[in-house]
């Protein structure tokens, strides 16, 4: 439903991503992983539609992006910010019904922000101000937006919706991060398409279908968890010893060698 | 306060649109009441009993009520209309130019507005009109200062804007280097005008209703209330805008239109206000503020109370200025800048309390 073909944005004269080709498909949650830099949260934006590429394509359901008005995507994607501060102080309904009303259905408003807050665990939180929650209460709230924003997995008009999420476990903690990741697998096992930027690897490969990996503005790997976590590619695009852990029926499992154990500089200059 | 306690009662699912209803309400009925207690007050006064007779007879007068007649709707009815236009347009301009700014502080005069405006109505006070005054007479200076104020707002979006992207930041910093070069080719007109210029520079640049008329109430008004009207068309907008300006694209906004609707009627609205009132400060900067306290930073009902309030506020500053030093009239910006600064420093000194929690 969404494809990349070899697409580049520079910055400054240096090529941030360069020349990729990605299509996300509905039915599949993708996580996109790769080292800080790399150039994820900028091959997000380039698929939200918030930057255009330098040269290159990318298509939204057979259509170029940048042909697409801003209310027009809003139906067909939304995105989770990775954190953001508000200018003023709103309480949490306020923010999640911004969701609601961005998929413009007025009726019923009310009961679609207590139900969205619920999905999300934070039940009862509507009047709260924004400013006040912790971290990972702000992101749930976030979470509870878009989905708000983007309803169904896929459409009345029959077309899959497309979901973002910019490090949605960030500052979750370990029973939440599982939630989230669930909520975004439902959506996706309803016919929806999901790309999380995801640092955790074994969460990634948990619940994934699919990982692209990034490394230097350039797609380093992408394929389904298994065909990915191999340590070729992991260690190089890491730069880190890493034990994989790959049992049949099972997803992979990754820990660092050099796990509680010495941990110096020689650790990263092995690979 | 009332309002305030509103807020806690319904405030159980966050959804605070009621509250946002009610106060609107209130201040609707308040500023009725305000304006006609304000129509009475004068040195002929009238009761409000009296204000509401004359004004439901009409404007002709008949034989018994002649005097009072002339009085409330020669004199005094355009200008407590006036002043309600620069008072809403001053507090609405504010709180859309705050939601555009996201933050707080920021002011209509941010713009560039009352810089420009202010140095081309000096400019018309000490250089004259010239050939404008041949054909506008007595409305050059309302011209120069409106269209002073559009200009310096298109230089500001000009510099700002690039490849169709307008930096907010960079607004706001050149605003502050506008508004600076403008102040001082201010102060070398003031530095060459006369005694009776520099009158005349005093009380315009401290703003006053003293010279509404139903003229100037006819070719100012339409455009403060054009842009009044226009506003609530961007509250959805704004409010997006509260989360940032990506977000607000995500939630499928076009920001870049955004903005340019919000500085034209910001600049459109103050500009009419500077050129019929001269410059009232702080009016822009304490309204919204105050009322986000009260019924919250929807800007669906932030803007229009905001526009009430305004107009509250200027008539009870113009009746202040009309009785305190009567029959002498003071400059209407002393009393909202020495009503407003304090309070506003009081503001800041309770949010700085509220951030070291």
């Amino acid at each position: 439903m969404l494809q990349l073909q070899d697409v580049t944005v520079k910055a400054g004269g240096r090529a941030i991503v360069s020349g990729v080709s990605l299509a996300l498909r509905a039915g599949e949650l993708t996580a996109l992983l790769g080292p800080n830099g790399a150039g994820k949260s900028t091959l997000m934006k380039l698929m939200a539609g918030e930057l255009a590429p330098q040269s290159g394509q990318v298509r939204f359901h057979g259509r170029l992006l940048a042909d697409w008005t801003p209310s027009e995507l809003a139906r067909h994607r939304s995105v989770l910010p990775q954190s953001n501060q508000l200018a003023f102080p709103f309480t949490v309904f306020e923010v999640v019904r911004l969701g609601v009303e961005a998929r413009s259905s007025r009726v019923g408003l009310e009961r679609e922000v207590s139900a969205a807050l619920e999905r999300v665990d934070l039940a009862g939180f509507g009047a709260r101000r924004f400013s006040e929650l912790s971290g990972g209460e702000q992101q749930r709230v976030h979470l509870a937006r878009v989905l708000s924003q983007i309803g169904a997995p896929v459409g009345e008009d029959g077309r899959p919706r497309l979901l973002f999420l910019d490090e949605p476990t960030s500052s979750l903690d370990i029973r939440h991060q599982i939630a989230v990741l669930e909520i975004a697998r439902t959506f996706s096992r309803a016919g929806g398409a999901v790309l999380a930027i995801v640092h955790d690897l074994n969460l990634a490969a948990a619940f994934a279908d699919r990982i692209a990996i990034m490394e230097r503005g350039t797609l380093a790997a992408d394929g389904t968890p298994r065909e990915v976590f191999t340590s070729e590619v992991l260690e190089t695009v890491f730069g880190l010893p890493l034990h994989i852990h790959a049992a049949e029926g099972r997803p992979p499992h990754v820990v660092p060698r050099a796990y509680g154990a010495d941990f110096s500089r020689s650790a990263y200059q092995q690979v | 306060m009332t309002a305030a306690s509103l807020a806690v009662s319904s405030t159980d699912t966050g959804d605070r649109t009621r509250t946002g209803r009610l106060a609107l309400i209130l201040l609707a009925l308040l500023l009725v009441l305000t304006a006609i207690v304000s129509l009475g007050v004068g040195p002929a006064a009238l009761s409000p009993a009296r204000v509401v007779e004359i004004l439901l007879s009409g404007p002709r007068p008949s034989e018994a009520n002649l005097g009072d007649t002339v009085i409330v709707w020669q004199i005094r009815l355009p200008r407590i209309l006036l002043g309600c236009l620069v008072g809403a347009s001053l507090a609405c301009g504010g709180a859309l130019m705050q939601g555009l700014f996201r933050n707080p502080l920021a002011d209509p005069g941010l713009a560039g507005v009352s810089s420009g405006s202010a140095l081309a109505a000096v400019a018309v006070i000490v250089l004259g009109g010239g050939f404008l005054d041949s054909i506008l007479g007595p409305w050059t200076l309302p011209f120069a200062a409106f269209f002073g104020g559009l200009a310096s707002t298109a230089l500001l979006y000009t510099v700002a804007t690039s490849q169709g992207r307008t930096a907010i930041a960079t607004m706001l910093l050149a605003g502050i280097a506008l508004g600076a070069l403008a102040g001082a080719l201010t102060g070398f007109l003031v530095f060459l005008s006369d005694d009776r210029q520099l009158r005349d520079i005093t009380f315009w640049s401290l703003g006053g209703l003293g010279g509404a008329s139903w003229e100037r109430l006819w070719t100012c008004g339409p455009i403060m209330v054009a842009a009044l009207l226009a506003s609530p068309f961007l509250a959805r907008g704004l409010n997006a805008l509260v989360l940032g300006e990506a977000e607000a694209f995500h939630l499928g906004l076009s920001v870049q239109r955004l903005k340019r609707l919000a500085i034209v009627i910001v600049a459109a609205g103050t500009a009419a206000s500077v050129a019929a009132a001269g410059v009232v400060g702080f009016v822009g900067i304490v309204v919204p503020h105050l009322l986000r306290l009260a019924v919250g930073a929807d800007h669906r009902f932030l803007l229009p109370a905001s526009a009430l309030l305004g107009a509250i506020l200027i008539l009870v500053a113009d009746m202040a200025a009309r009785t305190l030093a009567s029959p002498a009239e003071l400059p209407i910006g002393i009393l909202t800048a020495i009503l407003g600064a304090p309070f506003f420093l009081w503001l800041l000194l309770r949010r700085r309390g509220f951030s070291e929690l």
